[in-house]
């Protein structure tokens, strides 16, 4: 996106763009991956009694919207957790806004999570994959189990976070991307999660951590 | 009149029952049952051990006595404690003491450890006297056809008022009595407190209708206390620095020898989990008489623990803040308090855990874990018998509080809106709520705040012909298990891998271990394997040492009390005859802060500017406490950058703060005069500190008690696992979708009136402008330096490099001061 920044990765002969709007880009495949949009989540607090702007759940939609212009994908794929939980009224809105990408196409590895949301993903015109999603050299799954010998494992799940700590004692969590020799984690994509900082992680790992548009690189 | 009193069948019964047990009631007692006949609210005021309880309980029992025509059916008085383990033995006492009268009385407790059984007989027919806590009242509220409980309600008592005042739960009590006294009008409300600073204020918070016949009582008797500092024979034995204090260990063991029980109480439950390793090692036989009692202890054998504490089987208990309340154990005879305790009430509440019938001498040993606390020791000593105890400030407007009431209301019996703004506004906390603050309230639980979007499916509470209620059974059983305004950290199980349950630690200790790290919890060591089905998983560990989990809220600020007299004992510290033993004792050090910088007194405020390999360090004391002196270093770095582009790094104690920097700065007097101005103070200090960042953490409690994050509850997180949601992110959420949100506004003001006690820091700041200002470079760390340089160590390194490195630089100090023993010393008076 204009005014976003973007740093670029290497695995075999692939390039990836990762972006601060928390999605990564395959220009070899025309793809924008992203993971845990969680959409309908901000409803499902409502329902429950606790009051969570729908702006959120509008302005994660406005940022892929972004990312769609800037990237210009034929497809989008989601690796887990497109949906938060059960059906709400914010989901109307998601279905209004794929109306207008009708030529884009979206792909869903589904985490378990997903597979049991009662979602007419046909109608939405969303394909879903098996658990485990291969497109030599990268392996698209939700949450990542073992390593792929072969393959780059790209999975989210974990909505990944950082601890920046500064003097006199500030610090500060910041979404991130994680990746080492085996495996590339992505940040959660909505605004609206949480930040998880203890999470296995492979040897040499390299943090790209985010603020609200800039990404930086930590060993 | 006292004749008539003392003529009437209530007082002659009670009366001649005391004087069986060959007792005789304490003037106060007699004073509150007269007052309460007379139909008269109050307030008293009398320390531990002296029958507090049975001045307001056998009030009632005469009064009904006199004029049992006045009572109905059912419960007569609802006792409201913050301490669920005081209600079994409170309870005890009462029941026996009617039996002994011949009252066919029921006595029942309610509160979270009553079982479900139980509490539908009491739902059927209520006991006579109901002992209860804050929350499980509020908990009543939440049912169904409540108000029928209440309706011959006589008396409230509300007991230890100086420990829920100035806290939620204190707003919990406020908000309750307003609405008992709509349902039984005639109701007494009867306040039981502890001496504090403002037992005016504690009347008026209890009883804020000042047209009430209201009266304050207080006990002329006296606990006698008796403070005994712990003072090495060379004062070289205690370090300048450091806050564990084990050097003196052997110091405690004649000490505790000689008594029967001891308890020894600590600041942090990862010091008292050290001081038991140390305590075992130092006296290998006290092995299987001596316990460790901390929040993070698993409940069981915590009360395993306080059983064994009534009946003497432990020698010593090594605890925290865990047992500075609660029952009397009869066979403890000592207390330690192993470093500063940080303010006067908090060490004579700890004293008087000890020796504790009436009359009857209280002793505490006051071990410091570093040179200067001795110092803390003589300010406490005075404190002790000047009476000058810390006030609790009660908490105003405190909307999460009353948003969680309003659906507790909801829930229960709903609320009509005129009605309850009337009976809200009736407590202290909600006297000066706005009308348009209370359309907010009633917009946000109806329909999740004023927000343009559209809620439709935003469900809490629903309007029905006027009457505000609760609907969805889901939102109301959630509501009632995350009821009541105590928040700590979420928490996990800790067990053995074999089995064997050993206690909880914080998730967030918990997430910066790595497999294989050990750490001690319970006086166990053990190591880390994992963590499986939000429980932490360990094997035991050979490690001597382990890292100690380090519980936040451990630090406790100076009370401006103790800093004030702080302040006034530095003065006297060169004084030659100084009374004190511990000044006497200290006088070595004071006589090398002198010879290498300055002592100051009471009337000057101390610069000293050091410069070493790391910087140019500037070290102040305003001796405010570490609460404050973090705004005022923060405040001071950001005027300082003003005048000159300089970058600091900070660090600070309870006496002074410390300012570093790359960069040399020219200090003269009238440039530290403009730097502590206190105009245009609240804006400097918003531009200074990042108030948005400590008003996120304040917002943690806030977003719990309102009911926006779920209770991380062990073992029931899944239920709601797909409402786990972080405070940090709702408060995100908050600031930019929603600004003008009342909770956003509720920890802002918390962190600028209690967090950063603005108040004090104008005062600290005005006094500072009115002392003399002394300026020193001194070649080396002084003694009043060292331990501010010590503790901004402490962030980045374990115990244990630290303590080497403590005195890796302590040796450096000696070594310059030997060195320039021709005292060339720059001193810059002014």
């Amino acid at each position: 996106m204009p005014g976003t920044n973007t740093t670029e990765i290497y695995y075999k002969d692939e390039t990836l763009i990762l972006s601060a709007a928390r999605a990564a880009y395959w220009p070899a495949q025309k793809m924008l991956i992203l993971a845990d949009l969680h959409l309908g989540k901000t409803g499902y607090f409502r329902a429950h009694g606790i009051p969570v702007s729908t702006g959120v759940m509008e302005d994660d939609l406005k940022r892929l919207s972004g990312l769609i212009e800037y990237f210009k994908p034929e497809q989008v794929l989601v690796a887990g957790d497109l949906f938060h939980h059960r059906f709400n009224k914010d989901m109307l809105i998601f279905k209004n806004w794929r109306r207008s990408y009708q030529s884009l196409q979206f792909v869903l590895v589904p985490g378990n999570h997903d597979r049991h949301m009662p979602v007419d993903y046909a109608d939405l015109a969303i394909s879903v994959t098996d658990a485990r999603y291969v497109i030599a050299p990268f392996h698209f799954v939700h949450a990542m189990e073992g390593a792929d010998s072969e393959n780059l494992t790209i999975s989210g799940h974990v909505h990944p976070g950082y601890w920046l700590s500064g003097k006199a004692r500030q610090s500060l969590c910041l979404p991130c991307f994680v990746y080492s020799a085996h495996h590339l984690l992505l940040p959660a994509f909505s605004a609206f999660t949480g930040l998880c900082t203890s999470f296995e992680k492979e040897q040499g790992a390299h943090h790209f951590v985010i603020t609200n548009d800039k990404i930086f690189a930590f060993k | 009149m006292v004749a008539r009193f003392e003529s009437s069948d209530g007082y002659q019964i009670i009366n001649e029952w005391m004087q069986k047990a060959s007792r005789k009631p304490f003037h106060f007692q007699k004073q509150t049952w007269k007052k309460f006949e007379e139909g008269y609210s109050g307030l008293v005021i009398a320390p531990t051990g002296f029958g507090k309880t049975f001045s307001v309980f056998l009030a009632l029992v005469i009064h009904y006595l006199n004029h049992p025509e006045r009572y109905g059916n059912g419960l007569k008085l609802l006792w409201v404690t913050p301490l669920r383990s005081l209600a079994k033995d409170l309870g005890r006492a009462m029941k026996m003491a009617l039996e002994e009268i011949g009252l066919d009385w029921e006595v029942g407790v309610r509160n979270g450890d009553t079982p479900v059984a139980e509490r539908q007989r009491q739902k059927k027919k209520m006991p006579e006297v109901l002992i209860i806590t804050p929350e499980s009242m509020h908990l009543l509220f939440a049912q169904k056809n409540n108000s029928a409980l209440f309706r011959s309600l006589q008396c409230i008592a509300v007991d230890e008022w100086h420990e829920l005042l100035g806290s939620k739960r204190g707003v919990l009590t406020e908000l309750a009595i307003a609405r008992l006294k709509r349902i039984a009008p005639d109701v007494k409300v009867w306040g039981i407190s502890a001496t504090i600073g403002n037992t005016d204020e504690a009347l008026d918070v209890l009883l804020p209708d000042k047209a009430e016949r209201r009266v304050k009582i207080r006990a002329k008797e006296e606990k006698k206390t008796a403070i005994i500092s712990i003072i090495p024979d060379q004062i070289e034995e205690l370090p300048w620095a450091g806050h564990l204090g084990t050097r003196l260990a052997d110091r405690l063991l004649p000490v505790i020898e000689a008594s029967n029980t001891t308890l020894v109480f600590t600041n942090t439950r990862g010091q008292s989990e050290l001081w038991y390793q140390v305590l075992l090692s130092a006296a290998p036989d006290l092995a299987g008489q001596l316990a460790l009692h901390h929040g993070s202890v698993d409940a069981e054998l915590r009360s395993w623990i306080e059983d064994r504490l009534h009946t003497g089987q432990l020698k010593v208990v090594i605890c925290t803040s865990s047992l500075d309340l609660g029952v009397d154990f009869k066979p403890v005879d000592t207390v330690i308090q192993i470093g500063s305790p940080k303010g006067v009430a908090r060490f004579l509440q700890r004293a008087g855990r000890s020796g504790h019938s009436p009359f009857e001498t209280s002793k505490i040993y006051f071990l410091p874990t570093h040179s200067l606390e001795l110092v803390e020791a003589a300010a406490l000593k005075e404190a002790a018998k000047e009476k000058i105890i810390e006030s609790r400030v009660p908490l105003l407007l405190t909307f999460d509080v009353l948003v969680q009431y309003l659906v507790t209301l909801a829930v229960g019996e709903g609320f009509r809106e005129g009605e309850l703004l009337e009976e809200v506004r009736q407590t202290y906390c909600f006297a000066g709520l706005e009308e348009e603050e209370w359309r907010w309230l009633l917009q946000f639980v109806t329909r999740g705040g004023e927000v343009l979007h559209a809620y439709d499916e935003f469900q809490k509470v629903v309007v029905e012909d006027g009457l505000y209620v609760v609907k969805s059974r889901r939102i109301a059983m959630m509501h009632r298990m995350n009821l009541g305004v105590i928040v700590s950290d979420p928490m996990l199980k800790v067990k053995y891998l074999s089995g064997g349950y050993i206690g909880m630690v914080e998730e967030y200790f918990v997430a910066r271990l790595l497999p294989g790290d050990t750490f001690g919890l319970a006086g166990k060591v053990v190591e880390f394997v994992m963590i499986k089905d939000l429980t932490v998983l360990v094997r035991h560990s050979k490690a001597k040492r382990a890292i100690t989990p380090s519980w936040m809220g451990g630090r406790l600020p100076l009370s401006s009390n103790l800093s004030a007299l702080l302040r006034h004992k530095y003065s006297s510290a060169l004084n030659p005859g100084a009374g004190d033993k511990e000044l006497k004792a200290l006088y070595p050090l004071f006589v090398q802060q002198q010879a290498v910088s300055h002592v100051p007194r009471e009337d000057e405020f101390l610069v000293e500017q050091i410069e070493t390999k790391d910087g140019h360090h500037i070290y102040m004391y305003p001796f405010e406490g570490r609460l404050v002196h973090e705004v005022m270093a923060a405040l001071v770095a950001y005027r300082f950058s003003r005048i000159q582009p300089i970058t600091f790094s900070m660090a600070m104690n309870d006496y002074g703060f410390e300012l570093l920097s790359d960069q040399p700065l020219e200090l003269t007097g009238e440039l530290l005069k403009t730097i502590f101005s206190p105009e245009s103070l609240t804006a400097d200090i918003s531009k200074s500190i990042n108030a948005a960042e400590m008003a996120g953490r304040k917002f943690r409690d806030i977003s719990v008690i309102a009911g926006l994050v779920m209770r991380n509850y062990a073992g029931q997180l899944k239920n709601n696992k797909n409402l786990q949601s972080s405070s940090g992110l709702i408060f995100r959420i908050f600031e930019q979708y929603d600004p003008k949100n009342l909770l956003l506004r509720q920890a802002f003001d918390e962190v600028f009136y209690q967090q950063l006690e603005e108040p004090r820091l104008m005062a600290a700041l005005q006094r500072i402008l009115r002392s003399r200002i002394v300026m020193v470079k001194a070649e080396a760390f002084t003694p009043l330096s060292f331990p501010i340089k010590v503790d901004s160590l402490r962030q980045n390194l374990s115990s244990e490099e630290l303590d080497a490195k403590i005195r890796r630089m302590q040796e450096e100090a000696h070594k310059t001061k030997k060195k320039d023993a021709r005292n060339e010393y720059n001193r810059n008076i002014l």
